[in-house]
């Protein structure tokens, strides 16, 4: 596996030399598109609808899109001038409390590996980390682009997590306007005995599929034996709603069945 | 509002219809390519065999495995989407490691006068847990988490397992753990 970054995390006078690895693999079931009548997959020409005519690289700029529909053209220079300056330091910034990040700022994964094998200061700080249950908040430039990210402990290694800007966020102004009703104590009740029952101390991401993938799998096996498909999934129509109160109280009930049943067996 | 959908958090048979909107939308500014005689975008499909541009109608899409590819038309696969978000369980919100987690969708209350959404939440809250589900977003279903945020909810889609073993070839040094340090 290839890194596809390396740099140095740095923090007061430690240097610790490391390397980036992704941690998300693309879908592995992923369309192709292609042309419907020879079925020959399509390639991206940069063609110009206005001038009818393929684009040589030496005629393409780019530029903004503004409200009005026409383009603001950034030259090479100007953009140049604008990318952040390569580095290869993952400068920490500060540290925080692991409960402070909210997911909802996470957005790619990638591991962190040293770039000697028996780096002793790479260990101490996932040590360090770990011992203090604390997140190093950092920041490094990658393919031009200059990124926040949280550090944590992942097994014998680190997880880095790049972090959304606050202005790649919406603000969602219907939040903030919900009113709380009053809250009836004896749902509640209810409701907190239905959580216990559905309640796994340790989460098992394996249990969680992709079933979509494995479905199209399954397909693509019965037409290559020439199975016939069906053309229709069987649909599962919800039920009416039954008041707040009856349902948690059936639900329960149901529950309380099944583990009856299971213990007489 | 970038609304993706309506749906309905199903927890054992009490239903709560909501909303999902898309917490993180692409920024509406980026660089387009674009053609420095004319000012216009440039970008086509083009099929090579035919030498010719190619419309969104006539395009096919075939799922592609190691030896041998199958087209199909992608309807064949859709299910009927009624929005069922089905709670299966909760744990404890320190028991999801950060990796796993991918996009993330705000969920609001279809009926702002619906008290299941906002007994969920306050449940979410209190017992201070996840609850996890599964979501159909366009023609793909998403294992999901489900947490409290703010005055809302947020629905975080996760990422099937998938672990490259790279951490096994290194052995941390025991006697690190020994040390302390302080920030």
């Amino acid at each position: 596996m290839r890194a596809i970054w390396k740099g140095t995390i740095s923090f007061g006078l430690v240097n610790i030399p490391i390397e980036l690895y992704s941690a998300i693999e693309p879908h592995s079931l992923g369309f192709k598109m292609l042309h419907n009548e020879c079925y020959t997959p399509l390639t991206i020409k940069r063609w110009c609808s206005h001038c009818d005519k393929e684009v040589p690289a030496n005629e393409i700029v780019k530029g903004l899109k503004l409200p009005d529909g026409t383009y603001f053209i950034i030259t090479q220079e100007k953009l140049k001038e604008l990318k952040p300056k390569k580095t290869d330091n993952l400068d920490i910034i500060e540290f925080i409390d692991a409960e402070q990040l909210s997911p909802l700022y996470l957005d790619k994964h990638y591991y962190i590996l040293p770039q000697r094998k028996t780096d002793k200061a790479f260990f101490l700080f996932i040590a360090a980390l770990s011992d203090m249950n604390k997140i190093a908040i950092g920041r490094f430039v990658m393919h031009n682009k200059e990124y926040i990210c949280a550090i944590v402990p992942y097994k014998k290694g680190i997880l880095l997590t790049t972090l959304n800007y606050l202005y790649e966020i919406k603000q969602l102004k219907a939040l903030d306007e919900l009113e709380v009703p009053k809250l009836n104590a004896k749902e509640l009740k209810l409701a907190e005995q239905l959580v216990d029952t559905l309640y796994v101390k340790k989460f098992d991401i394996s249990k969680f599929k992709d079933d979509y993938a494995t479905q199209l799998m399954e397909r693509v096996k019965k037409a290559a034996k020439g199975i016939p498909i069906p053309e229709k999934e069987v649909k599962i129509k919800a039920k009416e709603e039954p008041s707040l109160i009856e349902a948690l109280r059936a639900s329960l009930n149901i529950h309380n069945n099944v583990e009856e049943q299971k213990a007489r067996k | 509002m970038n609304r993706i959908k309506n749906g309905t958090i199903t927890l054992g048979l009490s239903q709560i219809p909501v909303e999902l909107i898309c917490a993180n939308p692409p920024s509406d500014v980026y660089l387009k390519i674009i053609h420095k005689k004319c000012n216009m975008p440039i970008m086509q499909k083009w099929c090579n065999t035919c030498d010719s541009r190619i419309k969104l109608n006539e395009l096919a899409k075939i799922v592609k495995t190691r030896n041998v590819s199958y087209s199909y038309e992608e309807a064949i696969f859709e299910k009927e989407d009624i929005g069922l978000i089905e709670i299966v369980e909760f744990v404890n919100r320190c028991q999801i490691e950060p990796q796993y987690y991918g996009k993330h969708y705000y969920l609001i209350p279809e009926n702002v006068h619906n008290d299941s959404f906002f007994l969920f939440l306050e449940l979410l809250s209190n017992l201070n847990k996840i609850a996890l589900s599964k979501i159909n977003i366009s023609t793909n279903t998403f294992n999901c988490a489900i947490h409290a945020y703010e005055s809302g909810i947020l629905l975080t889609t996760l990422h099937v397992l998938h672990e490259p073993d790279i951490f096994c070839a290194y052995k941390s040094d025991q006697s690190v753990k020994q040390l302390t340090i302080s920030f």
